[in-house]
């Protein structure tokens, strides 16, 4: 009995200590793209390594809970669900490292006119990204306030979509090459992805917490 | 050997109820993957014994007051009846359970023998299967009520939820199982009680009795029901009806359970009793009914969408059409097994007022102007002796004539102690009640109830207490010990 208890409660934890993990890496991805646009790789490039280790270290918690799932027949009813939920906020993980690595790889030059966008927009991102975090602790603990941060998720992606417009405008509006103007919106679209990456989540969220409600 | 055959019908009745109602206390854990099919099982099995060895004797009372089957081949078909009805109409898709089939089962016996129906024993069992699935149902909606508020209140992690509703379903899973066997293994051992002819043993724990040890045989047989083919069963109690979340699901089976328990809970009614609340009765009623009651209740809650009305109706028509179905097999195969196989399935019970039983009467202030002209005379059975009391006495009310029919029942023996050496030695009687009997050697006796009244005056262990539910357990162990004795000294055991 006593050993049901103990892995209950470690799976719980394992579970906190991945969603953890989600919202710290949207932070590390807000930090690194502000350490770019001022210039300072060498920092940039160890919160890339932060990142990456982040994203292994949520790797293997998934799969050990997934393993734990299957193997001790848990929660039967919503094991589907937060199997789902958590193999598409580990997406969310894979999303931000990718985009710094390309910063890294590409190292974009990005005019002083879009600075602030570019930051106000991965701020939106990590804000979305955020409400979904505390929505999908909700989902496990307190299922009734799952609702209250669902529609956050949406005001964040709205917002993003509107800034990301402004910043593609502003973009084509400059008197730079083509090329570098096209190369630069890959990356506007790429972290405006992270949005819509959550609200989609948000979306599946809303219905497997329906099915929840007693 | 021959005994074994004869409880056969019996067993098979508690092996087809195990592997039946089995479902209905784990097929919702089953179906939702939430408890394995073994641990359900054997956790099943178990509380399902100890519920009809420890509980069982309070419903299988009521059941005896119905009607006493008093040869085991009429209690064999009277068993069989109930299983074949039970059979039927679930081949008509029925909901009905052991109680509706045995209840009719039983009539049928006493319209063959000419035994007396007690009316007021029917009544309180009718009237419990309509109180059990609408208890449920009202429990079913509180209790759900308490775990929403409970959910809300405090925070639960959905795996610790998980934990916790698993360990719930087990715990309320062994509950039913217990509540199942102590309610229900009246229906299918009850009718034996009275010529079953194991001797009582003596164990550390204490005497088993020939009534407990057919408790514990029944309550084996619905354990290997349980275990041998309540798989099946099971998966599709879990599926077929409208889906539950676990936690629904535990309120279901925690509701009917309860239920249940509290209509064969013997310390449940002397609690109440004492502190002069009105007391449940202690009747078999049908947990399949009981779960459906619950879930209805929970569906009623929720909106009242989705629900089966069809359903219902089908319940309530079981409870008409199911025991009038086991009343006439009852009645058609008693005939055939009396007439066509020559076994005696009843014992004539002959009635007389004799002029001890006059005197008695008289003393209880019981007279009537005409009891001059019936006395000594001997009726055949019950139903004549009752027509001939209505005819002679119509100004007699239907408790007095009970009272009357009693009194007048004859049951020649003669004490003889020595008969009982075996249960003396196993020390079934206290020393006071063996000196009292000693007391009595040789006496001969035409009702029982005088051996009884001899057997008090000659020693203060036989005593009966005011009956007040208090009282009961001394007085029914006083009562099952001089029935044993009349048995016995008669040679009918």
């Amino acid at each position: 009995m006593f050993s049901i208890f103990k892995a209950t409660k470690d799976l719980v934890m394992k579970i906190d200590s991945f969603i953890d993990l989600v919202s710290e890496s949207v932070l590390h991805f807000e930090e690194g793209l502000k350490l770019y646009i001022a210039g300072k790789e060498a920092e940039f490039n160890e919160r890339l390594d932060i990142i990456r280790r982040v994203e292994a270290r949520a790797d293997d918690l998934r799969r050990d809970i997934e393993a734990q799932l299957y193997v001790q027949t848990l929660i039967p009813e919503s094991r589907g669900d937060v199997l789902e939920l958590l193999e598409d906020m580990d997406d969310i993980i894979d999303f931000s490292k990718s985009i710094m690595f390309d910063f890294c790889v590409e190292k974009p030059v990005i005019p002083a006119e879009l600075h602030d966008r570019f930051i106000r927009l991965a701020a939106t991102a990590v804000d979305s990204t955020q409400a979904l975090v505390q929505s999908t602790r909700s989902f496990f603990y307190d299922v009734n306030t799952v609702k209250d941060h669902l529609h956050k998720v949406k005001f964040f992606e709205n917002e993003s979509d509107h800034i990301s417009e402004k910043a593609k405008r502003e973009l084509f509006a400059l008197d730079i090459d083509l090329s570098r103007k096209l190369h630069l919106k890959t990356f506007i679209v790429s972290i405006d992805a992270v949005s819509d990456t959550a609200e989609d989540i948000s979306n599946r969220l809303s219905i497997a917490t329906m099915k929840r409600i007693v | 050997m021959s005994v074994l055959f004869f409880l056969s019908s019996g067993l098979f009745l508690g092996w087809s109820h195990g592997a039946n109602n089995a479902g209905n206390v784990f097929g919702t854990a089953i179906g939702s993957k939430m408890v394995k099919f073994r641990t359900a099982a054997v956790i099943a099995g178990i509380f399902m014994i100890l519920g009809s060895a420890i509980s069982g004797a309070g419903a299988s009372q009521t059941l005896g007051r119905l009607g006493s089957v008093n040869e085991i081949a009429g209690a064999f078909m009277v068993a069989l009846a109930a299983a074949v009805s039970l059979l039927m109409m679930t081949r008509f898709n029925i909901p009905v359970s052991t109680s509706q089939t045995i209840v009719g089962s039983i009539i049928g016996w006493n319209f063959f023998s000419g035994s007396l129906t007690d009316y007021e024993s029917l009544m309180k069992i009718v009237s419990s299967w309509l109180v059990a699935p609408l208890a449920s149902a009202v429990l079913a909606v509180a209790l759900y009520i308490f775990f929403r508020f409970l959910l809300t209140r405090f925070k639960i992690h959905l795996l610790q939820l998980d934990m916790y509703t698993r360990i719930g379903l087990i715990a309320v899973g062994a509950f039913g199982s217990y509540s199942l066997g102590a309610n229900n293994i009246a229906n299918v051992m009850g009718v034996f009680v009275p010529v079953a002819p194991f001797r009582p043993i003596d164990i550390i724990a204490g005497i088993l009795t020939s009534r407990d040890q057919l408790f514990i045989l029944g309550g084996m047989a619905m354990a290997a029901g349980v275990l041998t083919y309540s798989y099946k069963v099971m998966k599709t109690v879990g599926q077929s009806i409208i889906p539950l979340t676990p936690i629904t699901a535990l309120v279901a089976v925690l509701s009917s359970s309860t239920v249940l328990f509290l209509f064969s809970s013997q310390d449940l009614e002397l609690l109440l009793a004492s502190h002069g609340l009105p007391s449940i009765p202690l009747v078999p009623v049908s947990s399949s009914q009981a779960v459906v009651g619950a879930i209805i209740g929970i569906g009623l809650f929720q909106g009242g969408r989705e629900m089966n009305f069809k359903l219902l109706g089908k319940i309530a028509s079981g409870w008409v059409t199911a025991p009038v179905m086991a009343c006439i097999i009852s009645f058609v195969s008693l005939f055939i097994i009396q007439n066509v196989f020559s076994q005696p399935v009843y014992r004539d019970v002959k009635y007389s007022i004799t002029s001890a039983a006059a005197q008695k009467l008289h003393d209880e202030g019981i007279t009537f102007s005409t009891m001059d002209n019936l006395v000594e005379l001997e009726f055949r059975n019950a139903a004549e002796f009752k027509y001939a009391l209505k005819r002679y006495a119509p100004e007699l009310e239907s408790g007095t004539i009970m009272r009357v029919i009693r009194l007048s029942q004859i049951h020649p023996f003669t004490v003889n102690d020595s008969i009982v050496s075996f249960e003396i030695g196993q020390n079934v009687f206290s020393e006071g009640q063996v000196m009292a009997l000693h007391t009595l050697n040789g006496k001969k006796y035409r009702h029982v109830w005088q051996f009884a009244d001899d057997l008090a005056s000659a020693g203060d262990e036989w005593k009966t207490k005011p009956d007040i539910p208090a009282n009961r357990p001394h007085n029914n162990y006083i009562r099952i010990r001089i029935d044993y004795l009349a048995g016995k000294f008669s040679g009918m055991r």
